[in-house]
């Protein structure tokens, strides 16, 4: 039966771009500085730690473990040393439905913008293709990157007891 | 379970002794007679008897064996470690570490990666190293130590070269000072010169001071691929449809494992 992704010895363009672009986000050669346009946070740095990709089940996941840093000029009062676990799981039909994100190494019972069944994060409103998951371009480190920037409004939450919201 | 057939097969040996040689000596009756007050079968005697010297021999023979010796090292090939300098410093780990580092949060290992060298002053850092273009390589550790009384100290810092069979063919020591902040870990007269007769495949490197293990990292040496897909991927990650083409030949040609070694 052939997958979306091919095999491990013969991938679809699909699974190359998959790869690429998740190593873009977690590269293990330099932390990405991420650029936070709002109000509640400032920029910060992703050192990522590991990154796997498992396809030995019927829908392949990604592991990231990564840290988070704020830049020096940054005036976020988010603080934290943590390792962070995040798990992107393929869906059955991907890339028609998008794929799953969970906060692997952190429990978030009790906070908003997630399903509990399952722990997967709420990541976006599901409005347009051009807010939410598009198909043809979104790949699972889009998801990635969103789970990022959930965690960073997890942790906000966490200090103020208020979620942020997007647009602030 | 190899005391216990050594005790076994003393006592059958020494059963079969005795029941010869004791007689011989008339020695049979004096140690059966004492004996027969708490065992009174002969038969029994004998067993007593043999059972008892089999654990006097088995015990005393352990003592004397050498014991265990401890596992073996995969040993260095002498080609390769011949062509590197390898400091006589660092056959023996350093027996006098700094007493600061108890805490482990006042010292961080932040950062560990190999470096390489295409030309004399080129040095990039990398997890694939081109045979074809790479020269030379050596590690690159960054420390951090966030804690000014856990500062201004020597620390020698060993890092480890690794190849594909798990042989070490790479050993140098960096004796670093650290300081407050950031401290970038580089050997400035070592490196490992990548050529043709290296063992293509997926290394290692560890880094190690103080008794301590701080990390490993892994790295491939390979034929590089010819190409990349970053043009094509958006700042928001998300797919440029113009690099199907190119996609679909790297998909040709490398395995899964070949693009996340890349």
């Amino acid at each position: 039966m052939s997958t979306w992704w091919g095999s491990r010895k013969q991938v679809t363009a699909r699974m190359v771009f998959e790869i690429e672009a998740m190593r873009m986000l977690f590269s293990d050669k330099n932390p990405i500085l991420f650029r936070q346009n709002v109000s509640w946070d400032g920029n910060f740095w992703v050192a990522t730690h590991k990154l796997t990709l498992n396809t030995d089940c019927p829908n392949p996941f990604w592991d990231a473990r990564f840290r988070m840093t704020n830049d020096q000029d940054s005036r976020s009062k988010i603080n934290s040393r943590d390792m962070f676990h995040i798990q992107v799981l393929y869906t059955s039909n991907y890339p028609s439905s998008e794929p799953q994100a969970n906060l692997k190494s952190h429990k978030i019972a009790g906070a908003e913008h997630y399903f509990s069944d399952g722990g997967k994060l709420c990541l976006h409103a599901h409005r347009t293709a051009r807010d939410g998951w598009d198909p043809a371009k979104s790949t699972a480190a889009t998801i990635a990157l969103w789970a990022i920037q959930w965690t960073r409004a997890w942790l906000y939450w966490k200090q103020t007891t208020v979620w942020p919201k997007a647009s602030e | 379970m190899k005391t216990l057939v050594l005790w076994l097969l003393s006592s059958v040996f020494s059963y079969v002794i005795l029941i010869r040689l004791l007689p011989a000596v008339g020695l049979d009756n004096t140690i059966f007679l004492a004996l027969s007050s708490y065992i009174p079968s002969y038969a029994d005697q004998i067993v007593a008897i043999s059972a008892i010297v089999g654990a006097v021999f088995t015990f005393g023979l352990k003592s004397v064996m050498p014991q265990r010796a401890p596992r073996r090292q995969a040993p260095q090939r002498p080609a390769v470690a011949q062509a590197v300098p390898t400091p006589a410093a660092v056959v023996n780990r350093p027996t006098i570490p700094p007493p600061t580092l108890t805490t482990e949060q006042s010292l961080w290992l932040e950062r560990l990666t190999v470096l390489t060298r295409t030309n004399n002053i080129d040095y990039k850092a990398t997890r694939l190293v081109d045979i074809e273009t790479i020269k030379a390589i050596r590690p690159m550790a960054v420390f951090l130590v966030n804690d000014r009384k856990f500062a201004n100290f020597t620390l020698p810092i060993f890092f480890d070269l690794v190849d594909p069979n798990g042989v070490m063919v790479y050993r140098t020591m960096v004796p670093v000072l650290m300081k407050m902040g950031r401290n970038y870990v580089v050997p400035q007269t070592s490196e490992f010169p990548i050529s043709k007769s290296v063992i293509q495949g997926d290394w290692s490197l560890r880094i190690w001071a103080n008794h301590k293990s701080w990390g490993e990292t892994h790295f491939s040496i390979r034929q590089a691929l010819p190409g990349t897909l970053h043009q094509f991927i958006g700042a928001d990650l998300e797919i440029d449809e113009r690099g199907l083409a190119r996609a679909n030949e790297v998909a040709k040609k490398f395995t899964i494992d070949d693009l996340l070694r890349a």
